[in-house]
């Protein structure tokens, strides 16, 4: 080797050495990952991270190294920053969170997809740990309460594909997130409404308002349910529509009630309008609220004429002027 | 007898020796015959046809680290690790990397057991 060889060798080796000398210094954890999401290098801060040895860190799949949650559940491969990044080809940030043995670190993550040279796609990845800040504490018990809710909460991108949803959706509907990222709600349609129903209800949306309704659906296990459905959309400062967030509560068991009191109601009023004796109801304050026919017959009011109006309309007089003080004296 | 002394007298267990720089100085004949390499294919180059793909960055920037700062934390510990053979191949194998400073400059040897 000669002297000039041997002298630029050095320069490079002393240029990259005070580099990764200089990454390990500082806080935030760097990871630089390769095509198929595999580490390259990593700085000390990631190594402290993951709370791994850095030998055993470098190549390693990002996502079987730090599994993330979002707002609750635990995300699919397609969800994580990394694979995001590298299915789309596109930057990603947002917050996560990171179960170090039985510790949750609340995580800001950006990333960054870089292309080394035309053929060599790759990811940089910095994550912060902001664990204990209060904003982000702040986030976190929001992200608890969306998750412990009741409703079914479903947040979708601006074409309608699922991003999110707590583990009440889970619960009605028997889907998992991992199953149904990135698809439309299609697989939940149970046939019952007409495309005018969906036309409708999209266009509402697509044009920035609440819609609000019934929908017959599907579950995973092939049962029906109804659910009670508002959807919101959300704009991004521009004005632009960028999600759309969905509150579903089962009704199937309010539906079931009303349809049986229907039912119920049919057959008294079947009861009452074929009666030969005439059937009057009224109020505590003694305004009638039903009139049969046979009491129609009987007195000869129409419904219309005695509905709204006193009992005592009824009565001749004196009795009319009597009627009201019945029972005080 | 120094630590690079027992390196290069080693002739049971597959040894590999480099400059500071990283530039390979000797290989023993266990070394040739486990991983497939020859002697003249490697002496003179850079330790990073050794290594695969996917960890040569890192290989690097970390052995870059220890030009600069003359500490590693890889040093005087069994670690697994994958070797690229002359044919292409990846062996995992136990690495034992040592560094000593010979007339002011370092030099750092490994016994790599195949496993």
């Amino acid at each position: 080797m000669n002297n000039d060889f041997i002298s630029q060798i050095d320069s490079l080796r002393s240029t990259l050495g005070k580099m990764e000398v200089a990454l390990g210094s500082i806080s935030d954890a760097i990871v630089w990952t390769d095509e198929t999401g595999r580490i390259q290098w990593c700085n000390a801060a990631f190594d402290r991270l993951i709370g791994k040895p850095h030998i055993t860190i470098l190549g390693a799949l990002v996502v079987d190294l730090m599994p993330l949650k979002e707002h609750g559940p635990s995300i699919p491969g397609k969800a994580h920053p990394i694979g995001s990044i590298l299915n789309k080809k596109t930057d990603k940030s947002g917050y996560y969170e990171f179960m170090r043995g039985n510790r949750a670190l609340q995580l800001q993550i950006v990333g960054r997809y870089v292309e080394v040279g035309p053929t060599e796609p790759s990811v940089v990845v910095v994550v912060r740990d902001m664990t204990g800040v209060k904003e982000i504490e702040q986030i976190r018990l929001q992200s608890r309460a969306l998750e412990a809710t009741a409703n079914a909460i479903v947040i979708t991108d601006q074409k309608g594909f699922v991003i999110w949803f707590n583990r009440a959706f889970t619960t009605l509907t028997g889907y998992s997130l991992d199953e149904v990222y990135e698809k439309t709600l299609n697989f939940l349609k149970s046939g019952a409404h007409n495309n005018g129903f969906y036309e409708n209800l999209w266009k509402t949306i697509l044009a920035g308002r609440i819609w609000e309704g019934e929908t017959l659906n599907r579950k995973k296990d092939g049962s029906l349910y109804t659910e009670q459905q508002m959807i919101t959309p959300v704009h991004n400062e521009d004005g632009d529509i960028t999600h759309f967030i969905a509150i579903k509560q089962d009704i199937s068991d309010r539906k079931e009630s009303e349809e049986t009191l229907k039912d119920s109601e049919t057959r008294i009023r079947t009861i009452v309008n074929t009666a030969v004796d005439g059937i009057i109801t009224a109020n505590d304050r003694g305004i009638i609220q039903s009139f049969n026919p046979a009491a129609e017959k009987l007195f000869g009011y129409t419904q219309d004429e005695v509905i709204g109006r006193n009992l005592n309309t009824l009565m001749p007089s004196p009795y009319r002027e009597e009627h009201d003080t019945y029972g005080l004296s | 007898m120094s630590v690079i002394d027992q390196l290069m007298s080693e002739s049971e267990v597959p040894v590999v020796i480099s400059d500071q720089r990283g530039i390979i100085t000797h290989i023993n004949e266990p070394f040739g015959k486990v991983f497939h390499w020859k002697t003249e294919d490697l002496i003179g180059k850079a330790l990073v046809p050794l290594i695969p793909p996917n960890l040569q960055d890192a290989h690097q920037m970390g052995f870059s680290r220890f030009y600069v700062t003359g500490s590693g934390t890889l040093l005087d510990q069994a670690l697994d690790l994958k070797v690229l053979t002359g044919d292409g191949k990846e062996k995992l194998a136990e690495h034992t990397i040592s560094a000593e400073k010979i007339d002011g400059e370092w030099v750092l040897g490994a016994r790599i057991r195949p496993l």
